[in-house]
């Protein structure tokens, strides 16, 4: 996952886009972690595990959880991962451009 | 006589018996006292094996608190009895798990080399410590290191014998609240099996609590993957778990919220069609782990990935 979401998050940098967490590490296992993957995009800590108040609102039972929103707020996509899930991107900014 | 005279002087009465009234009032808790802290001195220093010496000490705890039953030292003795552990080895353990812990993070290794370096320690910590609250979250890291990659029948097998073990010690234990994790590792027959007994069984409402939040989750969480059937029946025993734990355990904690709290956010998730392709994200207000306050709607106007994710 991370080196994936490194290189997407480089590359659409100077572009409309974002990727926001919601993590669900104990607050030490997290900051080990963004510092060791170098994680550079912001994430909502979610109380520390799984049983977290976003993630069971969310009804999220599976991680990763994916959801892919245009710049509308709207829900366009779900759980696509890897290029799969640059393709959706770069096909909703070239959408969002479009006008 | 001066002295019969005296005796019959009711003041003088008084101040005679009032030492036997203070001996026979306070006496009691003092001599329990005395009584848990001989034998708190002699669970320290025995040298009795790990079982023997729970099943000597098992048999003193249990005379105290029936012989001093009501005093504050019998209370004491009954719950070391549910624990089977002294609040000293409690606290050892637990320290020792926090040392292997931090060496642990700190470690360079890759994942799988580091975890089958520090195996051992966890195993010898749970060996050890057995009956602590550390020494079960001991356990059960070894557990699922050791049935990670297993086919499903051998994983069920190896996660039974394990959970049987783990029964044995604490089916009784306040750290049976830990077990509520064990739903992901169970087969749908196996939490039945267990968590049944433990919702019927234990003397803990976070017991008892933590295993019917686990079933209602677990069950909600295979019914959107398939694992469960989504039937009528299914749906409406997760919801009269799940009401159950807000109406009898609202103010169990768990964590840093309570079962109330979570069995209610649970039970109002949003639903698939809710959360469905075409409809617009629900907000969320949150905090970063800085502490920082975060609003899903601060990226309005950029395409946006959420990613739920953590670190295993």
């Amino acid at each position: 996952m991370y080196p994936h979401e490194r290189s997407l998050v480089s590359r659409l940098e100077d572009e409309a886009f974002a990727l926001v967490g919601v993590n669900s590490d104990p607050k030490e296992d997290y900051f080990e972690a963004i510092e060791r993957e170098d994680i550079t995009w912001p994430s909502f800590w979610d109380g520390g595990d799984t049983d977290g108040p976003i993630s069971t609102k969310w009804g999220v039972f599976g991680w990763p959880t994916i959801y892919i929103l245009d710049h509308e707020g709207i829900i366009r996509d779900k759980d696509k991962r890897g290029e799969k899930m640059d393709e959706v991107v770069d096909r909703l900014l070239a959408e969002m451009r479009g006008g | 006589m001066k002295w019969v005279k005296r005796l019959s002087d009711p003041i003088l009465l008084v101040l005679l018996l009032l030492p036997s009234v203070l001996v026979t009032g306070c006496s009691k808790e003092e001599r329990a006292s005395a009584e848990l802290n001989a034998i708190e001195e002699a669970y320290a220093e025995t040298e009795l094996g790990r079982d023997e010496r729970l099943a000597e000490f098992t048999l003193r705890y249990e005379a105290l608190a029936e012989k001093y039953a009501g005093t504050g030292a019998a209370l004491e003795a009954e719950s070391w009895l549910l624990r089977g552990t002294s609040l000293d080895e409690e606290d050892d353990a637990t320290a020792e798990l926090a040392a292997i812990e931090e060496a642990y993070a700190e470690s360079d290794l890759e994942r799988s080399e580091k975890e089958a370096e520090f195996m051992p320690q966890y195993e010898a910590l749970a060996e050890e410590y057995w009956g602590t609250n550390a020494a079960l979250e001991a356990k059960l890291w070894v557990m699922s290191r050791t049935t990670r990659g297993l086919d499903d029948e051998e994983e069920a097998s190896m996660v039974g014998e394990y959970t049987d073990a783990i029964f044995e010690r604490y089916a009784r234990s306040p750290h049976a609240e830990q077990l509520g994790q064990l739903a992901s590792s169970f087969t749908e027959e196996q939490r039945d099996q267990y968590f049944g007994e433990l919702r019927e069984t234990s003397p803990h409402a976070s017991v008892r609590a933590a295993v019917i939040y686990g079933q209602a989750w677990y069950k909600k969480a295979f019914m959107r993957y398939g694992q469960v059937e989504d039937t009528p029946e299914t749906r409406e025993e997760i919801e009269a778990d799940l009401e159950l734990l807000v109406e009898e355990y609202a103010d169990v904690p768990r964590g840093t919220s309570t079962y109330g709290v979570m069995a209610d956010a649970l039970l109002n998730a949003y639903t698939d069609e809710e959360l469905g392709i075409g409809q617009p994200a629900p907000e969320i207000v949150g905090v970063t782990a800085d502490g920082e306050e975060i609003r899903l709607s601060d990226f309005l106007g950029k395409v946006t990935v959420i990613d739920f994710w953590g670190d295993w």
